[in-house]
């Protein structure tokens, strides 16, 4: 996902993304597999921060810490929602479609919180705050509404397409 | 008259919450108070009367803000966006999101589900700190640390949110039982 998204523009720590796909993935991914996949997660969000994001401008350390925060914010968000008993998301047959545009709305402020923290530490960075906290939560919504939009409209009637002549 | 009964009610409830945090706030809006009763008092008011009380939780923000800490530490109008237009509205964001999204109602038949409203509390504290920050970081005269203003004023809305509903819930029911 981090590779599609700089096909529509490079990725700033600044600014971050203004279509920031891979929160939708890291989504995606934990409503179909729950938290186990987290180590596979966090592996993808460096290597893509390594190989695609010119090691988030030569800030390894700090860009290794934000893909963290990054890799955990839906995790705190679903884990929110679980225990407050607002939704559930381990049965995802019976999950409303309306909880999951809410949690990526709710994932993408936690992240955008965590990372502004995590790139404060960095005293080399000078962050305009309102910029950042604005731009990483913009692009995180949009991404993920692509991201689960392209998934259940497109990826999902192509299995099931392929699926029904398999069986036929 | 009923919905005026209810409004003096929020009102009272909204100016003894500021009233019961005034020692502990700070002369300026950089750093938030870490146990902002207000917002409990809002969300309870809200969630027991309903949307009707905003008036008088409104006027409350507004007498106090204006007269107890100076016209919002000389912020003027600003300081009125963020503490009474930002504070009054917060909670009712979060409730409308809430009921947008099918995440809850609140009520089990008769009873409250307080641990949907915890999320309502966590919620309003994230949409009310944000709206503030974005309100503050372009009017205050030194810009504040972002670091302590989120984790000051989330930390104390959600704390001062979820005492207050807890306490009065608890003290509403015991002398109801009475």
């Amino acid at each position: 996902m981090a590779y599609v998204m700089i096909w529509f523009g490079t990725f700033e720590v600044g600014v971050g993304h203004y279509l920031y796909l891979p929160l939708g993935a890291k989504i995606l991914m934990y409503l179909l597999f729950g938290y186990r996949v987290f180590p596979g997660i966090l592996a993808g969000c460096i290597a893509a921060g390594v190989l695609l994001f010119n090691s988030w401008d030569d800030q390894l350390l700090i860009g290794t810490m934000a893909a963290c925060a990054g890799a955990v914010a839906p995790i705190i968000a679903m884990c929110l929602m679980k225990q407050t008993r607002v939704s559930n998301f381990s049965n995802l047959g019976q999950v409303d479609f309306r909880h999951v545009l809410f949690l990526i709305v709710f994932a993408s402020v936690i992240s955008a919180l965590l990372k502004f923290f995590v790139y404060m530490q960095d005293l080399t960075l000078s962050l305009d705050a309102v910029t950042f906290i604005s731009h990483y939560i913009t692009g995180d919504v949009l991404g993920g509404l692509v991201v689960i939009y392209f998934t259940l409209h497109v990826i999902v009637p192509l299995i099931q397409r392929f699926l029904g002549k398999n069986i036929a | 008259m009923l919905i005026i009964k209810y409004n003096l009610v929020a009102l009272t409830l909204s100016l003894t919450s500021l009233l019961m945090v005034e020692g502990l706030a700070n002369d300026s809006f950089a750093s938030g108070n870490l146990l902002f009763l207000p917002m409990g008092a809002s969300i309870f008011s809200y969630l027991l009367f309903g949307f009707g009380v905003l008036p008088g939780i409104a006027i409350a923000n507004t007498l106090f803000g204006y007269f107890f800490w100076d016209s919002w530490s000389g912020l003027g109008f600003p300081g009125f966006t963020g503490h009474v237009v930002v504070g009054s509205l917060a909670p009712i964001a979060a409730m409308l999101m809430m009921r947008l999204f099918n995440l809850s109602n609140f009520f089990d038949g008769q009873k409250l589900n307080f641990r949907h409203v915890v999320f309502l509390v966590i919620l309003t504290a994230f949409i009310n700190t944000l709206s503030k920050f974005f309100i503050y970081m372009s009017v205050l005269p030194i810009a504040p640390d972002p670091a302590i203003f989120f984790s000051t004023y989330l930390i104390g809305d959600m704390l001062g949110g979820l005492v207050f509903v807890y306490v009065v819930s608890r003290i509403s029911t015991f002398l109801i039982k009475q």
